[in-house]
């Protein structure tokens, strides 16, 4: 009688090990996408904001506060562009596992500093259109202030449907540049962004709600 | 479930491949903004998770190995020898390559920065700003003189007078405002700008403190203006006016100075991309080591478990071996050159098991047979002694032992010596058989007579036959009932002959006596009559007594059959003593202790029997004032059995010496008329109810007044015992 070679693996070992892998990085993805929010992050915070009917459209108006780490300023004055990203979305109210969402707007600006003649400029990536400031406070003000922004046309939504709105700004750090982007990744200086700030669109009457 | 997923080479081959996948794909999506925004954390988490498995992995290695190590499992020292040297080949290999490339990034890096060319730029970068300062400047100074020529009377001021302050500064646009900003009058070389370009606020900033103001934006698609403004004070009034002269620069100027920010904006950034770089380079790099080493750590682990395995089953498949277990093959993992060595051990071990098979096999066939022998030699009526070569006692059967009297189990491996310590009378026995033995004689036989302790007589047949392997082996067998038997019917058919040949003639001499006597009495005279009657009354009587005696062999030639009973032989005995109770002459003395006692016997016979002796007591100590008889019964255990003791001693002068050996013989007697024939009956009875009797004479009689006596012992086996002695002895005291 011959010895014959004995095999030890099987396909249900191996689907146990990658639904190991995946349910496991599912819980560390998130808490690293959750632990940065949990902290008090006050940098960058979305002050107020309401929107309105303005003729065929509904418009927003906000307030942000952004301000910057000292190693951000640091980079921005070494000739560093940062790319400040403001996201608005709406969606249908329903059960929270099952909103919809309607519309998401991401506007891109990135700041960037010249030392020859001091001025920060801010250019709406975009639309590539630029302002120059002759201080960084002056462009976040500038940048912090939201006003009659379109934000849905009123025909795509249904007067019996409640909506919901939610504004955040950050600090996209996917724009930096490629030696900075893995360091700013896991720096607690560089995650600045804004908690969401929601509010509901309850029959076209715009109601502010946190 | 956590053995499951962490078991087997491919489950960390597979992981591995992972991690280097996700490490690519973190790479990538480092590289790709939009990518990276999607992926990288979700990547980060798959190559955190699997690091960890792979870290968990090798320590569950580790500590598995470290447990083998303590239990000193075979393969364990092995394997961690491999692992340090397995770990040791790749570490430092790596370690070095890993310093290098540190070392070489530093050195890369640095070396893109230059003090001088970091120095230049910072030069060209203040020349630039100084030319363009002193050209902010000479503008203002310009327009505020200017300002302060034609602007003097602000009431009159007009389109025209803004149009030479315009053409005589040669600036593009000039405009007028109010400190809020609106515009006051506007002047411009281009014919058809009608709107005006107004600072910010902020710009506006300096002039609220009294401070003219000029800036120049330099930024790519900025308007290139160099922007002046003239704070021009109302009299009279807090409030101001602003005269905002713009002029573009020279396409040459704005591209030069652009050209040095650009530079210096990149340079700056790149000095401070320095730092991040290296540490993204360092990062990348240790992760890589540590992916590398880990790897490394665990392919060792993997690579000595894989080696080390075939020699730990062969290890184990040895130990079971040697501990007897023939029926676990050792797995084959592989064919390669241990998978062969695999085969050929499994093969040894078939084989071994194959003879170990038969050799149980022939063993259990030699047990079975040693058994057989063993139940043969354990059911023979004949002792078997084998003797070792140094003439130890090797084997003997439980025959041995009831034959002489003596455990002989417990003398195996003794000398045959030794059991005349437990028993002398065997002395003479064993001294003839080991001469016999020492004289080399292979085989012989013997007849020996052995004395008991009680006097009893055993004849024993010896047989002594010499073994192969210088053993011996030695056959007893007790003949002491064949020879009674012989010498029975040989007394048995003497004593019917004799009644046979002398009761025929009796008769005819008796009835010719009475008959002369009858015939001739009447004829003779007186004197001859009266010799005559008594020669025939003589013969007559002697013919009588004569007749009886042939009466008495024939009854001893011919008993009748046995009516066997169990009986209380204690109360029997001591009915028959009562008989005799009634003689004054005779004084009883009783010391008994076997009431309720058993004994399968026929009670007629006993009867007989204990006549008999008591009968003789009385006659051998009729001469005495005083006949005294003692009875005594007790129980005796000997070799496992349990017998009665009965004991009748007199005070009379005891068996004469020289008749004391055969006394129980027949027509062995010292009385006158005795026929010699009442103790071998008494004898032939006892032994046909397995007893044995013996008689002997006493020099200490302490119970009895007289010096002297004869003492007969009857021992009788016990069928059952209704009461224990001492239950009997207890109620005899009370």
């Amino acid at each position: 009688m011959m010895d014959t070679p004995r095999h030890n693996f099987s396909g249900y070992q191996l689907i146990s090990m990658v639904l190991f892998i995946v349910i496991g990085s599912i819980i560390v993805f998130s808490l690293l996408n959750v632990l940065p929010r949990l902290l008090d992050n006050k940098n960058f915070q979305v002050l107020s904001a309401k929107s309105y009917p303005l003729k065929s459209n509904i418009a927003i108006d906000a307030l942000l506060k952004i301000n910057f780490t000292k190693e951000v300023v640091d980079a921005l004055e070494n000739g560093i562009p940062l790319t400040i990203a403001v996201e608005v979305q709406v969606f249908h109210k329903q059960t929270w596992w099952r909103n919809t969402l309607i519309k998401e707007s991401v506007k891109l600006f990135e700041l960037r500093y010249h030392p020859l003649t001091n001025i920060h400029e801010v250019k709406n990536r975009a639309t590539n259109e630029r302002y120059s400031f002759n201080s960084r406070q002056e462009a976040m003000a500038i940048l912090g202030t939201i006003q009659g922004a379109q934000l849905i046309e009123q025909k795509m939504l249904d007067p019996d449907k409640i909506y919901c709105v939610q504004i955040r700004t950050l600090l996209d750090i996917s724009y930096l540049p490629t030696a900075l982007r893995q360091l700013a990744a896991v720096s607690s200086s560089w995650r600045l962004e804004s908690s969401w700030y929601r509010w509901t669109l309850k029959k076209l009457q715009p109601e502010q709600t946190k | 479930m956590i053995k499951l997923i962490f078991s087997g080479p491919a489950t960390l081959l597979i992981i591995l491949l992972m991690l280097f996948f996700s490490l690519y794909m973190i790479s990538s999506a480092s590289m790709d903004a939009e990518q990276f925004r999607q992926l990288y954390y979700l990547l980060l988490a798959v190559n955190l998770v699997i690091l960890v498995m792979l870290i968990f992995l090798i320590a569950r290695q580790g500590f598995r190995l470290r447990c083998q190590l303590k239990r000193h499992v075979a393969g364990s020292q092995l394997t961690l020898r491999m692992v340090i040297i397995f770990v040791s080949l790749a570490v430092l290999p790596a370690l070095t390559v890993y310093s290098f490339s540190i070392h070489f990034i530093h050195r890369s890096i640095d070396s893109w920065f230059d003090v001088a060319v970091e120095q230049a730029l910072e030069d060209a970068m203040d020349l630039s700003r100084s030319a363009m300062d002193e050209k902010k400047k000479t503008m203002l100074r310009q327009i505020r003189r200017l300002s302060d020529e034609i602007l003097v009377d602000l009431n009159q001021l007009s389109i025209v007078s803004l149009r030479e302050l315009r053409e005589k500064s040669g600036v593009e646009e000039v405009t007028l405002m109010t400190s809020r900003r609106g515009i006051l009058g506007s002047n411009s070389i281009e014919e058809e700008e009608i709107i005006p370009d107004l600072p910010s606020p902020e710009l506006l900033l300096p002039l609220r403190q009294g401070r003219d103001h000029v800036v120049l934006d330099l930024s790519k698609g900025g308007d290139r203006m160099i922007r002046v403004l003239v704070r021009i004070n109302i009299k009279n009034k807090n409030d101001f006016l602003v005269l905002q002269a713009l002029s573009p620069l020279s396409v040459r100027q704005h591209r030069l100075a652009a050209s040095v920010q650009q530079a210096y904006s990149e340079y700056k950034g790149l000095v401070y991309l320095r730092k991040p770089l290296k540490l993204s380079f360092i990062l990348t790099l240790s992760l890589v080591l540590l992916l590398g080493l880990l790897s490394a750590v665990w392919a060792a682990f993997f690579s000595a478990k894989r080696i080390a395995s075939p020699i730990r089953d062969l290890a184990e498949g040895t130990k079971a071996v040697a501990e007897g277990e023939y029926h676990k093959p050792i797995p084959l993992l592989n064919d390669d050159d241990f998978g062969l060595l695999i085969q050929s051990f499994n093969k040894m071990v078939r084989r071994l098991a194959q003879t170990h098979n038969a050799l149980e096999e022939s063993h259990q066939q030699a047990k079975q047979q040693r058994d057989y022998l063993e139940v043969v030699l354990n059911n023979l009526s004949s002792g078997i002694i084998s003797l070792s070569q140094v003439k130890e006692i090797r084997t003997s059967n439980p025959e041995a032992s009831l034959i002489l009297g003596v455990n002989v189990e417990y003398y195996h491996n003794f000398s045959l010596f030794q059991l005349t310590k437990e028993k002398p009378e065997l002395e003479t026995l064993i001294r003839r058989i080991m001469t016999s033995i020492q004289n080399r004689v292979k085989y012989w036989s013997e007849e020996v007579t052995l004395t008991e302790v009680d006097g009893s007589k055993k004849n024993l047949l010896c047989r002594g036959n010499a073994l192969v392997d210088g053993g011996y082996v030695i056959v007893l067998e007790n003949v002491t009932s064949l020879v009674q038997a012989q010498r029975d019917a040989a007394w048995g058919e003497v004593a019917r002959r004799l009644a046979h040949e002398i009761k025929n003639p009796l008769t005819p001499i008796q009835l010719s006596a009475e008959r002369l006597r009858h015939k001739y009495l009447k004829t003779m005279d007186k004197k001859d009559a009266e010799t005559l009657d008594r020669l025939t009354t003589t013969i007559v009587n002697q013919v009588d007594s004569m007749k009886e005696m042939v009466k008495a062999f024939s009854e001893y030639a011919k008993m009748p059959e046995l009516k066997m009973q169990a009986l209380d032989i204690e109360k029997l005995l001591m009915e028959v003593v009562e008989l005799y109770h009634s003689n004054d002459k005779l004084e009883i003395r009783q010391d008994l202790a076997i009431s309720g006692t058993l004994v399968e016997a026929d009670q007629g016979r006993l009867r007989q029997v204990f006549h008999n002796l008591i009968k003789n007591a009385l006659e051998a100590a009729a001469h005495q004032d005083k006949v005294i008889l003692r009875v005594q019964t007790r129980l005796l255990e000997e070799n496992s059995r349990h017998w009665c003791l009965l004991e009748l001693i007199d005070n009379g002068p005891g068996f004469p010496e020289e008749l004391l050996n055969n006394i129980f013989d027949p027509y062995v007697t010292n009385k006158p008329k005795g026929t010699g024939l009442g103790l071998a009956i008494v004898k032939k009875i006892i032994e046909e109810h397995g007893g044995v009797i013996v008689a002997e004479n006493i020099s200490n009689q302490s119970m009895l007044s007289a010096g002297y006596g004869a003492k007969v012992v009857i021992k009788l086996p016990i069928v059952d015992k209704l009461k224990q002695p001492n239950e009997a002895l207890q109620e005899k005291n009370f």
